[in-house]
């Protein structure tokens, strides 16, 4: 078993505290995605785990062992670099070869695992190899490759795609998931593309400020985010997220008025909130319709200024109310042109509510119907 | 903008009137820059060429642009009277003098790459203040130590003395060097289980082996021409070295010309033989396809 627990982990420089107090667990074969903006100390806490950072406070156990008083090689982690770091003078079969070499196992121990790490990620053929004869995509691979070799408990990846183009990326991230279902391994990636993030991730980490915001499922922190920020930070257009005052709380709904523009009762639990108290009101531009649907819910008006056609879809911006921006994501077809007038349809159902603290409000029943229990209904529901 | 982009046919964001605004060049320019590089050139290559010659002359024709008698003699005359000695010498003393300067560079580049430590940029500022010093300044406070601790006419002493001027300037370039190799490297090697030492000697010093080549035959060719330390700290002439064995065919009364060609001729070749074959590491790009560029 190797599964990865962080207690209470720190990592100051100087005055700077880059993770704060950072609690986590990540479960044997788990494949765990922390994001968060730039600078907001995931990739510190990477190198914290992998020992290239000696952490302030804390503690970190890798399949029950404590190791981050090890030395980094003798943790059991591998890590892939966001920019390759292949050693340029050796060739690719020297270069997976040579965390083994260094641990003096012998030669046709070597080259067993060399050849098989090859075969995983079909680069047999590039073995005699430089770095600087591979494309971007062949060196990711061999930068893999060298990390599988060591055959370790936990993997760390810092951004491995960053670097490749958009279609080699959607590649990439394809053969990573592939690569996750066929070896033993835990995997941690760090990433601030929301998109590997969803798409990959058995569980995300969502990282503020060296601080954790929230921990879940993708599904979860899509569909239930704990606060504004992880509700703004994931999702494609973001969330909208339009400040609103309580008109009325009553059992199981919350009455918001956005402006004069917009009202609407937000199935939430209301405990703790009463009449006039600010609020933000969140939704999701995907789950905004055009045009007065026959469902129960709100019908704003939306002065349209830019139109996004993107094929599969459009995007609409406009402002509701004064001034209030309220991005839509309509269907591929819609004939809307900029400078239009749009009636926008709000289901509350879909709508997110938080408090004058950004927290958000406990929802007593998952969005779009369902059963009517909490967040592990949906997670079932959603594999 | 460059040449090519100068003579895209005109689209619509040029100028109006449809014709497209291409950069001429002065067509003097060119030759001016060709004839001005054959001048640099005749100056650097002249008198090595003056050198080779003069040194298969006799002394009657040394001087002569019209007359020319093939000799031999000039070359008998250096190695009879020992100037083999003096070449190897030299090379004894460069050679081991640059290997222990690189070494101790190499490491101390590193450390003042790499590593954050308490007084780093005093420490790298005060290497840097030791080359302000002419070395002049330098000979008469190295003599008297020297004096005391036994070490004149001493190779031991020259290698010293060459070894303590080197570094200075070899850590001041290998740093810089050293900047431009990524520090994912050693992260790497760091995962892969090296020691601190492995790291520098496996990884660092194959990727900075151009850097190295460059600042090696720098210091080289510099002790290798020294003479004022040779000439204030070796006065046996069993030790002396290339630069005073070429000064003592400058005699009070008579100038040995054709001596001194021969003499020049063959101190070139050893630091010739040594370094051409190296020019090949010298080729950047030692890195590419280590990290993405």
């Amino acid at each position: 078993m190797a599964d990865l627990r962080l207690l209470r982990v720190s990592k100051r420089f100087g005055d700077v505290v880059a993770v704060a107090d950072i609690d986590l667990e990540i479960a044997h074969r788990e494949f765990v995605v922390i994001v968060g903006p730039s600078g907001c100390g995931k990739s510190t806490l990477l190198r914290v785990i992998a020992g290239l950072e000696e952490l302030t406070t804390g503690e970190i156990h890798v399949g029950g062992e404590a190791v981050h008083r090890t030395p980094p090689a003798k943790r059991g982690i591998a890590m892939v670099f966001q920019n390759y770091a292949l050693y340029p003078h050796k060739t690719v079969a020297q270069n997976m070869g040579f965390a083994l070499r260094m641990a003096k196992i012998p030669r046709p121990e070597i080259d067993r695992r060399v050849n098989e790490a090859a075969r995983i990620l079909r680069i047999e053929d590039l073995l005699g190899r430089k770095p600087r004869q591979l494309s971007g995509g062949q060196r990711q691979r061999v930068a893999i490759g060298r990390a599988i070799v060591r055959e370790p408990k936990v993997f760390l990846f810092d951004e491995p795609l960053s670097n490749l183009d958009a279609a080699l990326r959607v590649d990439m991230r394809v053969e990573l998931a592939r690569l996750h279902g066929s070896i033993d391994a835990t995997m941690v990636y760090v990433t601030h593309d929301q998109t590997e993030a969803m798409t990959m991730a058995d569980k995300i980490v969502v990282l503020r400020d060296g601080r954790i915001e929230q921990i879940g499922s993708p599904m979860t922190v899509y569909h239930r985010p704990a606060n504004t920020f992880v509700a703004g930070f994931i999702g494609s257009p973001r969330m909208n997220l339009l400040p609103g005052t309580v008109r009325a709380v009553t059992a199981g709904t919350v009455s918001v008025d956005v402006d004069d523009a917009l009202q609407v009762s937000v199935p939430v639990d209301g405990g703790g909130l009463s009449a006039g108290d600010p609020v933000t009101l969140g939704v999701r531009p995907e789950d905004l319709t055009t045009g007065t649907a026959a469902a129960p819910g709100a019908t704003v008006e939306l002065d349209v200024y830019v139109v996004e056609p993107l094929g599969g879809e459009t995007i609409l911006y406009g402002h509701i109310g004064a001034s209030r921006t309220l991005v839509v994501k309509a269907p591929g077809g819609a004939s809307v042109r900029s400078r239009g007038r749009v009636a926008v349809h709000v289901i509350p159902e879909t709508c997110h509510l938080f408090d004058r603290d950004g927290v958000a409000m406990p929802r007593p029943f998952p969005p779009a119907g369902g059963p009517a229990s909490a967040g592990e209904a949906l997670e079932e529901k959603l594999p | 903008m460059n040449a090519n982009e100068s003579t895209h046919p005109a689209g619509p964001g040029d100028r109006p009137g449809g014709r497209s605004v291409s950069i001429r060049r002065n067509p003097l320019v060119a030759p001016l820059v060709l004839a001005a590089t054959l001048v640099v050139w005749a100056f650097l290559v002249f008198p090595a060429v003056w050198i080779f010659v003069g040194s298969f002359k006799t002394n009657e024709t040394m001087f002569s642009a019209t007359s020319f008698t093939f000799t031999l003699e000039n070359y008998a005359t250096i190695f009879r009277i020992g100037f083999g000695r003096f070449i190897f010498n030299s090379l004894y003393i460069c050679l081991v003098a640059v290997v222990i300067s690189t070494f101790v560079s190499v490491i101390a580049s590193y450390v003042f790459s790499r590593k954050r430590f308490r007084a780093k940029r005093v420490l790298f500022g005060s290497v840097i203040l030791g080359q302000l010093f002419p070395w002049i300044i330098l000979v008469t406070p190295l003599f008297i130590m020297f004096a005391r601790i036994g070490l004149l006419n001493s190779h031991l002493g020259m290698i010293l003395a060459y070894v303590a001027i080197s570094i200075p300037f070899s850590v001041y370039l290998m740093v810089g060097y050293l900047e431009t190799v990524p520090r994912e490297l050693d992260e790497a090697a760091v995962m892969d289980g090296c020691s601190q030492f492995q790291i520098i000697w496996t990884i660092i010093f194959p990727v900075m082996l151009p850097g190295i080549v460059a600042t090696a035959t720098y210091a080289f060719l510099l002790m290798w021409t020294e003479f004022l330390f040779a000439l204030a700290f070796l006065t046996r002439t069993s030790l002396k070295t290339m630069p005073l064995g070429l000064a003592q065919f400058f005699g009070e009364q008579t100038v040995d010309w054709g001596a001194i060609m021969a003499a020049s001729a063959v101190t070139t070749l050893p630091a010739l033989l040594l370094f051409l074959p190296l020019q090949t590491k010298l080729s950047s790009g030692l890195t590419a396809g280590s990290v993405k560029g």
